[in-house]
């Protein structure tokens, strides 16, 4: 049983991402590094997102040391610093790595 | 040959022949068996198990083991639960007759901490966790909620799982489950402009801690 109010949404959610992740890649030699850098950057703001839930739920189960928390955070702050960078060299915003994944817009 | 775990269930009767039921303690661990060299995120794999999973639930309650993990022996099977099996057995025994239904909803963005403020990563860390936990439903929401959904449930949480959505975990008794897809269609009516995703039945998962 799946009850949604937001039905159109999740139409599009099963077919995967496709407002972000281009059907074909420009080729176009000024536009293809963008598209390919869209794509492989989408991919790689999903997994980072998935990494800092991952740190989070790890807080959440209390056993984490005073060390291993400043190395968590440390690793999200300079993965989220490399992120930015590439972002401003591709000219992409965040909500072109926006992966679109269902009805409620951050389930993930 | 190797298996993909599905679940961790009360009987062996709950398992087969829907899959290989391998022994865990007094409880049962179902795996489906793939060939060693099978990837794990091949797309028939995954609806294969997504289908045996669905069978499985079917049958009997059982709780959910995530995708992903593989063993070759009942040994290997289970190192991964043998410290939780006394308290799956007591859940296994008192929900047999319920399952889990999840009802996501999205709230307002909570203030997102920006890195450039903090100089330690523990900081950033618990800032970000202090962010997600936030985040709240909207009340009238809520209100709803509480009238159409929350009585229908044995037990029930409310999980925040990032700083824009959260999530109601419930237990509710099978037989329950039309009066709650009832409650979901209500609650289309009364707060359409809320998003949120209502769905079930799900093996136990969050009330195994399997999440934690």
């Amino acid at each position: 049983m799946i009850i949604t109010n937001d039905e159109q949404k999740l139409r599009d959610s099963l077919s995967f991402a496709e407002p972000s992740i281009p059907e074909r890649i420009s080729a176009d030699p000024d536009a293809v590094e963008n598209g390919l850098a869209k794509l492989v950057l989408s991919i790689i703001e999903l997994v980072r997102r998935l990494l800092e839930k991952q740190a989070l739920r790890r807080m959440d189960g209390g056993n984490l040391t005073e060390e291993e928390i400043e190395r968590l955070g440390t690793a999200l702050m300079k993965l989220e610093e490399k992120m930015d960078e590439m972002k401003r060299v591709f000219g992409l915003s965040d909500d072109d790595l926006n992966l679109n994944l269902g009805p409620v817009r951050t389930i993930e | 040959m190797k298996s993909i775990a599905i679940g961790v269930h009360l009987l062996r009767d709950d398992v087969e022949p829907v899959a290989d039921a391998v022994p865990v303690g007094d409880l049962f661990m179902s795996g489906i068996a793939i060939a060693d060299d099978q990837p794990l995120s091949d797309r028939d794999l995954l609806l294969r198990a997504a289908s045996v999973r669905a069978s499985l639930l079917e049958r009997a309650t059982f709780v959910a083991v995530r995708y992903g993990f593989a063993f070759r022996t009942s040994g290997e099977a289970l190192e991964k639960c043998a410290s939780r099996l006394p308290r799956w057995k007591e859940l296994l025994e008192e929900h047999r007759a319920r399952v889990e239904f999840t009802l996501k909803v999205a709230a307002p963005a909570a203030q997102r901490p920006d890195r450039r403020d903090f100089e330690s990563g523990a900081a950033y860390l618990r800032a970000l966790h202090d962010a997600r936990d936030a985040a709240s439903v909207p009340e009238a929401f809520r209100r709803e909620v509480e009238r159409l959904v929350i009585p229908l449930a044995v037990s029930h949480r409310w999980v925040n799982r990032d700083s824009t959505s959260i999530e109601l975990a419930g237990l509710i008794d099978r037989d329950a489950l039309p009066r709650l897809g009832e409650a979901g269609q209500a609650l289309k009516q009364t707060v359409p402009g809320v998003p949120f995703l209502l769905s079930a039945p799900w093996p136990l998962e969050v009330f195994a801690g399997v999440s934690s």
